[in-house]
């Protein structure tokens, strides 16, 4: 809103954010893209977007990759909406599918990262609020605790096992069904 | 324990990377798991305890929880045979659970559903609430006059509510225990498609967080004997809605154990298991006599043939070889399963199998009776 009515100088000007990574790197971004976190979203509604946006809890190696993510998911959005306009509705359904299988690819491919990435990508997510993008990466680790033991996936995880026996004998009987 | 020991020892060192997103995170990780998976990861550490067996989480768990479908029939005679009032979960892809439903009492009766918890009306003394995916129940007591009881939850109070009727229409007392609440499970969605006397599938029409593959929805049940009366269908997600946290609040024995539920009602189908178990064995025991037996005897034939005259010869040899190749057609691979329980559709199942693979063997056997008059035919010719 703030960006609108004030002249076509600034609204131009007001299309491009600049963003800060905590290693104080810049990365200059359309509104579009921005604005699919709520948080971005929210300063530029207050209008305090001048001089670029600091996001201190954000390293440049993951905000190039969040920025590679919006970019992405911003272009998909405004095609559908473009597309919704000039074609038919059978013409639109098929565009919008293959815009999907598009997404859908380009997201799987956006998830083979190493662990320690896709952790910083959830904070990263968490702290941007993109809600497609916390979605996305906690399906993922959701997925690769599926079907594990709790040994295996206190293995694959580094997790202390801090259970008491005691604790352990009230899970079991709590839980014999789930095992069975 | 020694692994769990070693366990400790390594990880000591560094922090869990899992562990140290905020608590909010880790749950929105385990959203997307379902009961069964969550229930395993409580025995991972104090912290994933915590987290999954909170009573707030369970209600958001809920939310994300896709739906499958609760198929309960009561207690029921069919041509003079008892049969023990049973449940059925379908998960997504429409097979039976294994997760079948022992507390569910030979005659019990299910009186509503919602959020993943059952009441079942029991007929000796107590309404029971069972959680089906966490095995927990609560026993509540029953009034002595009630027709018949329902089972919510209250949306404004956040109970839920087990209301007796004591007539049609006018509710006699309303027992409440502490509540969650979640959107009322409305069995109207749902409609039952009749194929024939016996087959049944099942589809839905308004379905609310329920979304089956069209290829999946034709899927054909068979339930007989069972028939269509007395049917129930339920919208059911596995839940992890705690039950203890309630015990306070209502009215309540203590759940009886475990155990004996199980074998008090399995007993009386123990010994058809049992017998449909013998009829496998048998039969196996059979087409492996036949294999060795037959297929020695035709080899000898067609030796003792060699000297013949030439057409004869070939036509018994032909005879010969489709007996042989009866004979191999009878697959030797049925496994015997070392099932704890069978419900009845996988009992029915069972039985349809064993009756298929007996009309296999008439068939080949009609094949190979009449091979072997055609070479005998031949042979007095």
């Amino acid at each position: 809103m703030a960006s609108a009515g004030s002249g076509d100088e600034k609204a131009a000007a007001a299309a491009m954010i600049t963003l800060i990574s905590s290693d104080n790197e810049k990365f200059e971004v359309t509104e579009a893209t921005a604005t699919l976190s709520q948080t971005i979203r929210h300063m530029i509604e207050d209008g305090c977007t001048d001089g670029g946006v600091p996001l201190p809890n954000v390293t440049s190696k993951i905000l190039a990759r969040v920025i590679e993510y919006c970019k992405k998911h911003a272009t998909a959005a405004a095609g559908e909406e473009g597309s919704s306009s000039s074609f038919s509705d059978a013409a639109f359904l098929e565009v919008d599918r293959a815009f999907l299988e598009e997404l859908e690819e380009f997201d799987d491919a956006f998830l083979e990262v190493d662990r320690a990435t896709l952790f910083d990508l959830i904070l990263a997510a968490n702290y941007l609020d993109i809600k497609g993008l916390l979605n996305l990466t906690c399906q993922k680790v959701a997925d690769s605790v599926k079907g594990k033991t709790p040994e295996q996936i206190r293995e694959m995880y580094n997790i202390v096992n801090d259970l008491t026996p005691e604790e352990e004998a009230e899970i079991r009987r709590e839980t014999q069904w789930a095992f069975e | 324990m020694a692994s769990k020991r070693t366990t400790r020892r390594r990880a000591g060192k560094e922090e869990s990377i899992i562990n140290c997103l905020p608590t909010e995170l880790i749950e929105h990780v385990f959203f997307s798991l379902p009961a069964s998976c969550l229930l395993q990861c409580t025995s991972v550490c104090k912290k994933w305890r915590k987290i999954i067996r909170d009573s707030q989480f369970a209600l958001a768990h809920l939310q994300h929880a896709s739906s499958c479908m609760l198929l309960f029939s009561p207690q029921g005679s069919i041509s003079g045979k008892l049969y023990p009032s049973d449940a059925i979960i379908f998960d997504e892809a429409w097979s039976p659970s294994k997760l079948a439903v022992p507390v569910i009492g030979p005659d019990d009766r299910i009186c509503g559903s919602c959020n993943g918890l059952l009441c079942l009306h029991t007929p000796t003394s107590t309404i029971k609430i069972a959680n089906l995916a966490t095995g927990e129940c609560l026993h509540l007591k029953k009034p002595t006059k009630s027709l018949k009881d329902r089972f919510g939850f209250h949306p404004a109070t956040k109970e839920y509510m087990v209301i007796h009727f004591s007539q049609e229409s006018s509710p006699l007392t309303v027992g409440r225990f502490n509540v969650i609440q979640l959107p009322a499970v409305d069995l109207e969605d749902w409609t039952l498609c009749i194929g024939d006397d016996r087959h049944y599938w099942i589809t839905e029409i308004d379905g609310k967080n329920f979304e089956i593959e069209l290829t999946k929805m034709v899927k054909l049940l068979d339930l007989s004997p069972r028939g269509e009366d007395g049917m129930q269908f339920y919208v059911f997600v596995k839940s992890l809605v705690p039950l203890d946290v309630y015990a306070m609040a209502a009215i309540v024995h203590r759940p009886k154990r475990f155990g004996e539920w199980r074998l008090k009602k399995w007993k009386a189908w123990e010994q058809e298991r049992v017998t449909q178990e013998d009829a496998w064995r048998r039969i196996l025991q059979k087409e492996h006599e036949w294999m060795a037996h037959r297929g020695a005897a035709v080899m000898e034939i067609k030796e003792t043939s060699q000297g013949l005259p030439d057409g004869i010869q070939a036509q018994i040899s032909m005879e010969m070889d489709r007996i042989l190749q009866h004979l191999q057609d009878c697959p030797d691979q049925h496994r015997s399963p070392a099932q704890q329980r069978l419900n009845w559709v996988e009992m029915m199942q069972e039985r349809k199998k064993l009756s298929a693979r007996l009309e296999r063997h008439k068939a080949s056997f009609q094949v190979m009776e009449d091979s072997l008059d055609r070479a005998i035919s031949c042979l007095s010719q």
